[in-house]
């Protein structure tokens, strides 16, 4: 044979080693595959009739999707609509229910790699994924006495099948989701425990502060000025939803007025421990701690309908896809409208035909975290000058250690800082949600709430007849009752949370006389509250609350378009309200022309921060100075810039400016000194110096941005809705709309280099005397994939303060045909 | 039966695309490689004709796969792994392409020769 006739053979073999190398060593093949690889995933963006035979599914459901995407669940028994809503949830969000799963089990390297470890140890280390083990564990073993833990076992059972259901099914069509294609993975099995996994960092991300750390360093470095600093009580509330106003609780004011002393050993410790805490969130689950979310309730006797009103606004980060997911849940015993998140199966916000309810986070009790300094010898820990056994754990391949306390987060020889932190707590609020969804009156509404733990949350709810608030959740009280919980405490014995606030005395209240109730993240309870519940840095400054306050008291009747039109798009600054007029006679008779420039445009102001308004941009800049020209001077002498990587630089409204941290407490404080027209002790300058300067400060920069003098508010607010994945090709905006960190439609952060990526998470109006005349909607849309047309189709809605009809059909044969988008229908069957 | 030049590259772009289309239905990619072996076997028109058909029947599959899949969400799927992977969609497109033409070739110049290889033999016999 010649030579040259063996060439195109040995030319086949190396071109078959070259396909084989590329397929061993990339997932190049399986991505381009025409048959498995990316192009597959098409099939799943098609929105048409579907139906599929399951394994595991012991009823038929019908899943119809309206024409606004949102997916109407009518199933045969409640274990099948638990299994349908855990399948079709995974149909569309398959990738988000994963991360989220791995993110609260400490488990994100295990698919994104070695760049997650300090992630993963962080989580590990705070006892979530321990905790979450814990709770289903708990679960599980009271069902049988528990009527509350036994539908938890069925739902989130059914929920995890439908799940795996479709991760079967995706796997074995190729239509696992393009992320997993790329990284090589396959998704992993889901079980109840993810699901209280991803409870878990929902509390981190709503409970889990990092204040008592801060709180000792700060002190070490202000010494009383703390207390003028971070007031017990902020000297400008005056709504409390639940009473106690009046004269401060002596015990609860020496608490907090006592800071316990913490060495240098400590204050290092506590240093570390800040810098691990940043560790959290990683780059998936972007949500701002500093924004704030609106719950208002008006009785009917205030409506234009002759029935309650309820509105929701829970303000959390935003992403695409959308942390939530609309779905109306329909079976035997159980009708319910509203929103899941990816990992939980009951509705989290929404109504019934007899109920509704919306929920904010009350930000009360230093978050629900404390910290103790406690003295660990060896593998035992010292209790009362006693020594016990650490518990000890290994979770993830980490060593975690607890004392009686909780998890030793940093350890320097004898010295430790131990965290006992609220969402620790084994407790089952997925079975407390998965009641209420079924609620028909406050009564029961109020008992399933009685089991809530964490997150503390205020809870709106309205029937026809009755409007109520409550914050039900485990509030700490402390053994010695010596010193402020909300920094560092002794933990040697004298000082630890000895029980909780009773149910009884929690912040509540039902049907007040002034007809209505807003609770948007404010203090709850006044002054004189019998129980230590935190401290202004805890709570939000309140200003929105008293803007929605004065709202409703100027409105003796509403309606659910005025609701709407108030939620989305009234931009009035209650603070500007309050301090302009003051700020104004500041500036008066100034020869400085820039400042009487500035005079010009305020003092024809109405308040309203629109994207048109020039005045709200000299306001606001205006602010965030006098903030910076009032503080800061102060707290660089007092050494705070030493610890600028832990405690941040403070800076108005919330944190806007880029780089810089929010403290509500500072806002409190400014808007007094404003007010009173004194600086002091953090400034001896009048107030007419530290206004002029700050003017012209402001003046200056926003001409800088604009030397053509067109510097409109619009130029620097409006939102940015980034993938959740962290893929700029996909995200959405900035898009410019009017508001402020102050206004119901808030968030902190300021443009060019820090648009807001947080807001109202959901928007829902519930009209009790009609159901069917609610309205909602949500920044995103239904499907995780951006090539998906429902990938972000909510977007403009949201921006244009457009609600869309949340249709409450009770059953399949009631749906109005011009108002389907596609019948999904799942029927028992299939071989496993 | 003798077939023709024309005839003979005609057939074996046919055999090679609906083969390779089938074969690809499996799942399994290097399957691919049987198409271009049979179709050079059946067909014995030497290496030209093995790469012409391997070239046409191999872009010819993928285009019939692609008519299995809803075409109009193609593009924003292309766009979306072109995202994450940083690789353009046209690339990913010539990619597929270019291994599916690569596994048929190589299966193509395996099957002529043999074919060459036999048809020497039995000559000779």
């Amino acid at each position: 044979m010649k030579k040259r006739a063996i060439i195109p053979p040995v030319l086949a073999v190396v071109i078959i080693v070259i396909i084989v190398l590329m397929g061993t060593f990339t997932p190049l093949l399986s991505i381009l595959n025409p048959s498995t690889g990316v192009i597959q995933n098409s099939r799943n963006l098609v929105i048409g009739n579907e139906s599929y035979s399951l394994p595991g599914l012991t009823g038929k459901v019908t899943v119809i999707q309206d024409s606004s995407g949102v997916f109407h669940f009518y199933a045969a028994n409640i274990e099948s609509l638990y299994f349908a809503l855990g399948f079709v949830q995974a149909k569309e969000r398959l990738e988000q229910l994963e991360v989220f799963g791995l993110e609260g089990m400490g488990q994100m390297s295990k698919i994104f790699g070695a760049s997650y470890q300090n992630y993963d140890k962080f989580q590990t280390l705070t006892g979530a994924p321990i905790t979450a083990e814990k709770d289903w564990n708990s679960v599980v073993s009271n069902a049988s006495t528990n009527s509350t833990d036994l539908l938890t076992e069925e739902a989130m059972t059914a929920y995890s099948a439908g799940i795996n259901s479709y991760i079967n099914y995706s796997t074995f069509n190729h239509l696992t989701p393009v992320l997993f294609k790329l990284l090589g993975v396959q998704p992993y099995y889901w079980t109840p425990v993810y699901s209280y996994a991803v409870q878990e960092i929902m509390t981190q991300q709503l409970e889990f502060g990092d204040e008592g750390l801060k709180l000792s360093i700060i002190h070490s470095l202000l010494g009383n000025y703390t207390y003028d600093l971070f007031p017990t009580f902020s000297p400008v509330q005056s709504y409390y939803y639940a009473g106690y106003g009046g004269m401060p609780n002596g015990t609860v004011l020496n608490m907090s007025h006592n800071t316990y002393p913490v060495n240098s050993t400590v204050l290092s410790l506590a240093n570390d421990l800040l810098q691990q805490f940043r560790y959290d969130p990683p780059t998936y689950f972007p949500l701002p701690t500093i924004d704030h979310s609106n719950e208002i309730v008006i009785a009917g006797n205030r409506t234009t309908t002759g029935s309650p009103i309820l509105m929701g606004g829970p303000v959390l980060g935003f992403s695409l896809p959308a942390i939530w997911f609309q779905v109306q849940l329909v079976a035997p015993g159980i009708d319910v409208y509203g929103v899941v998140l990816p990992g939980a199966p009951a509705v989290i916000i929404g109504f019934n035909k007899n109920i509704a309810w919306t929920l904010t986070d009350t930000q009360a009790i230093a978050d629900g975290t404390f910290f103790f300094e406690q003295k660990i010898v060896g593998n035992d820990y010292e209790w009362n000058g006693t020594l016990h056994p650490l518990t000890e754990y290994k979770v993830n391949g980490f060593d975690v250690n607890w004392t009686n306390l909780g998890p030793v987060m940093v350890q320097n020889g004898s010295t430790s800082i131990v965290m006992d932190w609220m969402g620790n707590i084994v407790s089952n609020e997925i079975g407390s949600l998965l009641e209420i969804n079924s609620a028909s009156n406050w009564t029961q509404f109020r008992n399933d709430l009685s089991i809530w733990k964490a997150p503390y949350q205020n809870f709106a709810f309205a029937n026809r007849t009755t409007i109520a608030d409550i914050s039900p959740s485990f509030y700490p009280i402390f053994s010695g009752k010596t010193y402020n919980p909300a920094a560092i405490m002794p933990g040697d014995g004298s000082e630890f949370i000895s029980g909780s606030i009773p149910y009884s005395s929690v912040p509540q209240v039902v049907n007040p006389p002034q007809g209505f109730i807003v609770s948007s993240n404010q203090r709850q309870v006044g002054p004189s509250y019998p129980y230590w519940f935190g401290m202004t840095n805890s709570f939000s400054d309140g200003y929105r609350a008293q803007m929605e306050v004065n709202y409703l008291e100027q409105h003796s009747l509403v309606s659910v378009n005025n609701i709407i039109n108030f939620q989305a798009k009234n931009y009035t600054d209650y603070e500007a309200e309050a301090a302009v007029p003051h700020l104004l006679s500041y500036m008066s008779g100034s020869s400085n022309a820039t400042v009487a420039k500035a005079y010009s445009i305020l003092s024809h102001w109405n308040y309203n921060m629109t994207e048109n308004s020039l005045a709200a941009s000299v306001w606001f800049f205006t602010y965030a100075y006098l903030f910076n020209n009032t503080f800061l001077p102060f707290l660089g002498d007092h050494g705070w810039y030493e610890y600028n990587n832990s405690l941040g630089i403070p800076s108005a409204m919330g944190g806007s400016l880029p780089n810089t941290s929010g403290y509500a407490s500072m806002e409190d404080v400014l808007l007094n000194i404003i007010i009173n027209g004194s600086a002091e002790p953090f400034s001896n300058l009048s107030m007419k110096s530290l206004v002029s300067e700050s003017v012209i400060e402001a003046m200056q920069y926003l001409e800088s941005r604009d030397p053509s003098g067109n510097y409109t508010w619009g130029h620097f607010y409006g939102f940015l809705f980034p993938n959740l994945f962290g893929l700029s090709e996909f995200n959405v905006g900035p898009i410019p709309k009017g508001g402020d960190f102050n206004t119901p439609n808030d968030a902190s952060g300021v443009g060019p280099n820090n648009y807001p990526t947080g807001g109202q998470s959901w928007e829902m109006v519930v009209n009790l005397g009609n159901i069917s005349d609610s309205f909602g909607v949500y920044p995103g849309g239904q499907s995780e994939n951006p090539a998906s047309p429902l990938y972000s189709n909510y977007v403009n809605d949201w921006i244009d303060g457009t609600y869309l009809p949340l249709a409450f059909y009770p059953s399949q044969s009631s749906f109005p045909r011009s108002d389907v988008m596609s019948v999904i229908t799942l029927n028992p069957g299939g071989s496993s | 039966m003798k077939i023709g030049d024309n005839s003979g590259r005609l057939i074996a772009i046919v055999i090679t695309a609906v083969l390779a289309f089938a074969l690809m239905l499996t799942g399994i990619w290097y399957t691919v490689i049987i198409a271009g072996l049979v179709a050079s076997l059946l067909v014995r028109k030497g290496y030209e004709v093995s790469v012409i058909s391997s070239i046409f029947g191999g872009i010819i599959a993928v285009l019939l796969v692609f008519l299995t899949i809803p075409s109009v969400y193609l593009g924003p799927v292309l766009s979306e792994v072109a995202a994450i992977s940083g690789i353009g969609s046209p690339v990913l497109l010539a990619l597929m392409i270019l291994v599916t033409v690569a596994l048929a070739l190589s299966g193509s110049l395996v099957g002529t020769f043999i074919a060459k290889n036999t048809a020497i033999n039995r000559s000779r016999n």
